[in-house]
């Protein structure tokens, strides 16, 4: 795969960099890592993959809170253990809102943005729903396995999950024993974890199973437990070798399929560079893969210094999640994100709820985020968010220091709004928008601009 | 009811009306100019395809959210396992609604069973998969996914029905009437439009956008209809930008034309103030109202009845047959009582016997009931024996992908094994 030429770099590919390494920014942030050079601002996001989160998880999220509710509830007559089990759910709605409320956030506020866009992936990649694990404290530990493993290598990561107590209740894991083992995990594992169908044997399928029996989530401090007397150490026979494969040995060997490095660089490319609707470089991209020895900050270095990531077919065609347009909104405008509960009924018509893929498959993504009724949703949410947020003072500021009748002031603020510079036809287009706000509220013509910028479709693009 | 005829909505009419009708102002996207031109070339050579809304059927799937149970709505009163299992929540066979010496409905299924007595409801018994999951998430993902047990997949049964099957002409094929997309439609291109109510289903300036416009073929200002260049694919080979604005073209010309239709008819006969009947009221009026939507999609809850049953699961019922009734009622009134059916479907029913809090817990097969003027009516196989089980639970006999693969030769008259991945055997419940 060809190497950016640096000659290239502007602040339009800097912005394009931030976008998808991260979550975009405001003009000033594009200036900022244009000013560090691409290498230069490359490993700043690279660098940031390793930081400490710059908001701390909500602390009150323990194993023990629901342990203690269900504890109790042993030996209630019916009544009461209605109650508790109301009580239950509350505590897990209330906890799982917490979540989603920190990790928003720490999207929204930090200075690691790969680091939080990476997280994203994984949470689509290994999608696990709060739905079946029904423990928000298990979500959590998902997470930070995410955060601390998620820029390692992909084997080492991919043996973490295999013992991660969310990813156990989610694919039945935690009641797979010798002689009964549950083939739902070594399934996905193949078929959307690693390597894609095809690719492996119902047989393959049926002895890796074996390899992963007996993990279980310690009933107090609800984390991972081997428990030898379930497992399965007999040998088992997969991709055609036999060996007394282990768990962590069956994830070795699937590393080793080139399939595996295929399926990885194809994952990485569409949520990173392209929208799914463009030829894939995939061949260039598995080398790289193993080249890199699948550590993924690696991988994601390589991608951002190649020059195919800077292609015009690759720049502004990817349609935003609805993550994504959120935190790319707030951003842009440098304002606080909303309650995220306040827009909870919102991003359910929009199709993305965190914590909550619709299936181990994960959000399908690219096209299917957008129906008819989805993008009215987005304008109408938009609309309200900056209505409330956004002041016309704000808006005049970025404009100061122009004429406001000049065609430089749509520039300006197009730019703002996409989070980076458009096309000069789009500003002849638009201009006439501008020029009837202008005429009608001087004022606030600056926010009702931008807020109309929103509703356009091209506002759906990163 | 709509007074007047009809009007009919497509882009063309839309974009006349709206372009040419003087109403274009910097309010509306600049996008719609560009598209303008190529369909309004396109429309001149397709008079004989205009959309007439009143030729096409339509299916209404209804989803029993929560896991309907089957047993005490299509009722074995003649058999004692059932009252054996059953002590407490068995329906009395003297307060069951007959259909023949075996089998009776729910005491609160009384306008079904009148429908049923016309030929016009279909009860398919004994409906379920191999290998039964009893978890409500994913028993609801296989069936919307019209997946084995064993096995994920992302898109629905009706977003590949619309992957597979649709032009990309109509800009609202399917309405759903709930807040989020269900799974059922999830596809590469998912083309529903998902509304709890439909009031929301606008955007601030879809007011500009009214469909009273000129219907005259009139000349734009200036001329410039000819300066307007490009057209619109709607192929999946366009880019992501031609996509979102033929989206967002069709968001505004279905939120107009919903709007339209909702304000200008009036109720069609009596529904009880239910939301359930609320929302097909919603669904009858926009077919009255001309809309060319092929799929309405809705959402009855609460049928995840573990305690005390008997009187919860008795509104439930009392709910659906009063909704239904009147929503025939007014579709026989439309003149679209042929063309439309109704499929109610449930992730499962429920186990066979009580539980000790007088409910029921999940299970496995049920019944689902089929209604409208093209269904053949009458009862579609045996009802399953309740002393044959499989862990406390009947045993299906119908695969419910037999029931789609029915609906989609039969009723949408495509081709089921594109949708459903594999072949299934058709039944005969739609007229021929």
């Amino acid at each position: 795969m060809q190497r950016y030429n640096q000659i290239n770099w502007s602040v339009s590919h800097a912005a394009h960099l931030l976008n998808r390494a991260g979550f975009g920014g405001s003009p000033a942030e594009n200036e900022q890592l244009y000013s560090l050079g691409h290498e230069g601002a490359v490993e700043y996001l690279i660098s940031g993959l390793t930081a400490e989160p710059s908001t701390a998880p909500p602390e009150n999220i323990e194993a023990q809170n629901l342990l203690n509710l269900r504890q109790t509830m042993r030996g209630l007559a019916e009544e009461e253990k209605r109650e508790h089990v109301r009580e239950l759910r509350r505590t897990t709605f209330r906890e799982t809102g917490q979540l989603r409320d920190w990790w928003m956030k720490s999207m929204r506020e930090t200075a690691s943005p790969l680091r939080e866009k990476l997280g994203l992936f994984w949470h689509g990649h290994f999608a696990t729903s709060i739905r079946k694990v029904r423990e928000p404290f298990l979500m959590l530990q998902q997470l930070r396995t995410f955060h601390e493993h998620g820029h390692g290598t992909f084997d080492e990561l991919v043996k973490h999950i295999s013992k991660d107590p969310a990813m156990l209740v989610w694919l039945d894991g935690a009641n797979s024993r010798k002689g009964k083992p549950n083939e739902n995990f070594a399934r996905e594992l193949m078929e959307l974890f690693t390597l894609g169908e095809g690719n492996y044997t119902e047989a393959d399928i049926q002895e890796a199973a074996r390899a992963f029996t007996g993990y279980r989530i310690d009933p107090r401090s609800r984390t991972f437990r081997l428990v030898p007397r379930q497992q399965d150490r007999d040998p088992k026979t997969i991709f055609g070798l036999t060996q007394n494969f282990s768990g962590d040995m069956v994830i070795e060997a699937i590393g080793r399929k080139k399939e595996c490095s295929e399926f990885l660089a194809t994952r990485l490319w569409n949520y990173f560079a392209s929208d799914s609707h463009q030829a894939i470089p995939v061949k260039d991209l598995a080398d790289i893969v193993r080249d890199e020895n699948f550590s993924i900050a690696d991988v994601l270095h390589r991608l951002f210094t190649s020059s195919a990531f800077y292609e015009p077919t690759a720049v502004a065609n990817q349609i935003k999640s609805p993550v994504q347009w959120l935190i790319q909104l707030t951003r842009s405008f440098e304002m606080p994100l909303p309650e995220h509960r306040r827009t909870m009924m919102q991003f359910q018509q929009l199709g993305q709820i965190l914590l909550a893929p619709p299936n181990v498959r994960g959000w399908i993504g690219g096209r299917a985020w957008i129906t008819p009724s989805s993008l009215v949703a987005r304008q109408n949410l938009a609309n309200e968010i900056l209505n409330r947020q956004l002041k016309p003072e704000t808006c005049r500021s970025w404009i100061a220091d122009i004429e406001p009748a000049s065609p430089a002031v749509v520039e300006r603020l197009s730019a703002r709004v996409f989070c980076r510079p458009m096309r000069p036809e789009f500003h002849a287009k638009v201009q006439p928008a501008y020029l009837a706000m202008l005429e009608e509220n001087p004022n606030s013509a600056a926010k009702n601009f931008v807020i109309h910028l929103t509703s356009l479709p091209e506002y759906q693009l990163t | 009811m709509i007074d007047s005829q009809p009007d009919f909505y497509t882009r063309r009419r839309f974009l006349r009306s709206t372009v040419l009708g003087g109403a274009l102002s910097w309010s509306v996207p600049f996008f719609l100019e560009r598209t303008f031109a190529s369909l309004n070339a396109a429309a001149a050579d397709s008079a004989t395809q205009i959309l007439t809304g009143r030729d096409s059927r339509i299916l209404v799937v209804l989803q029993l959210a929560g896991g309907n149970d089957g047993l005490n709505t299509v009722i074995p009163y003649a058999d004692d396992a059932y009252y054996n299992a059953r002590p407490n929540l068995g329906i009395p066979d003297n307060s069951v609604l007959r259909l023949n010496d075996d089998l009776g409905l729910h005491p609160a299924l009384s306008g079904l069973r009148t429908l049923f007595d016309d030929g016009g409801v279909s009860i398919i018994q004994g409906v379920g998969y191999p290998n039964p999951n009893r978890s409500h998430f994913r028993s609801t993902e296989i069936w919307a996914t019209a997946s084995d047990a064993n096995r994920s997949e992302s898109e629905g049964w009706l977003g590949r029905y619309f992957d597979n099957h649709c032009d990309g002409s109509d800009p609202a094929p399917a309405i759903s009437l709930t807040n989020d997309m269900p799974q059922s439609f999830a596809a590469k291109q998912p083309r529903v439009i998902s509304f709890s109510d439909p009031r929301t289903f606008r955007t601030g300036n879809s007011e500009d956008l009214s469909m009273n416009g000129s219907e005259e073929e009139g000349t734009m200002a200036g001329g410039s209809i000819e300066n307007l260049a490009g057209a619109m694919p709607v192929d999946d080979s366009s880019s992501a930008e031609e996509f979102l604005k033929r989206t967002s073209l069709d968001a505004q010309i279905s939120s107009t034309a919903i709007q339209d239709i909702l304000r200008k008819s009036k109720s069609g006969g009596a529904y009880p103030g239910t939301r359930l009947a609320r929302e097909l009221q919603t669904i009858a009026r926009l077919i009255a109202g001309g809309m060319t939507t092929r799929v309405y999609y809705l959402s009855h809850g609460g049928f995840d009845t573990h305690a005390a049953q008997s009187a919860s699961h008795a509104r439930l019922l009392t709910e659906l047959d009063e909704a239904i009734t009147a929503f025939v009622g007014d579709l026989k009134a439309q003149g679209n009582y042929d063309r439309v059916a109704l499929m109610t479907f449930s992730e499962f029913g429920r186990r066979v016997s009580e539980n000790a809090s007088k409910g029921t817990d999940h299970g496995a097969a049920a019944p689902l009931f089929m209604l409208g003027g093209g269904v053949q009516g009458g009862l579609q196989g045996a009802h399953p024996s309740l002393t044959d089980l499989h862990n406390g639970d009947v045993i299906h006999h119908t695969d419910f992908r037999s029931v789609y693969a029915t609906v989609l030769e039969n009723w949408l008259k495509v081709d089921s094994q594109s949708i459903l991945r594999k072949s299934f055997k058709t039944l005969e419940f739609m007229k021929a």
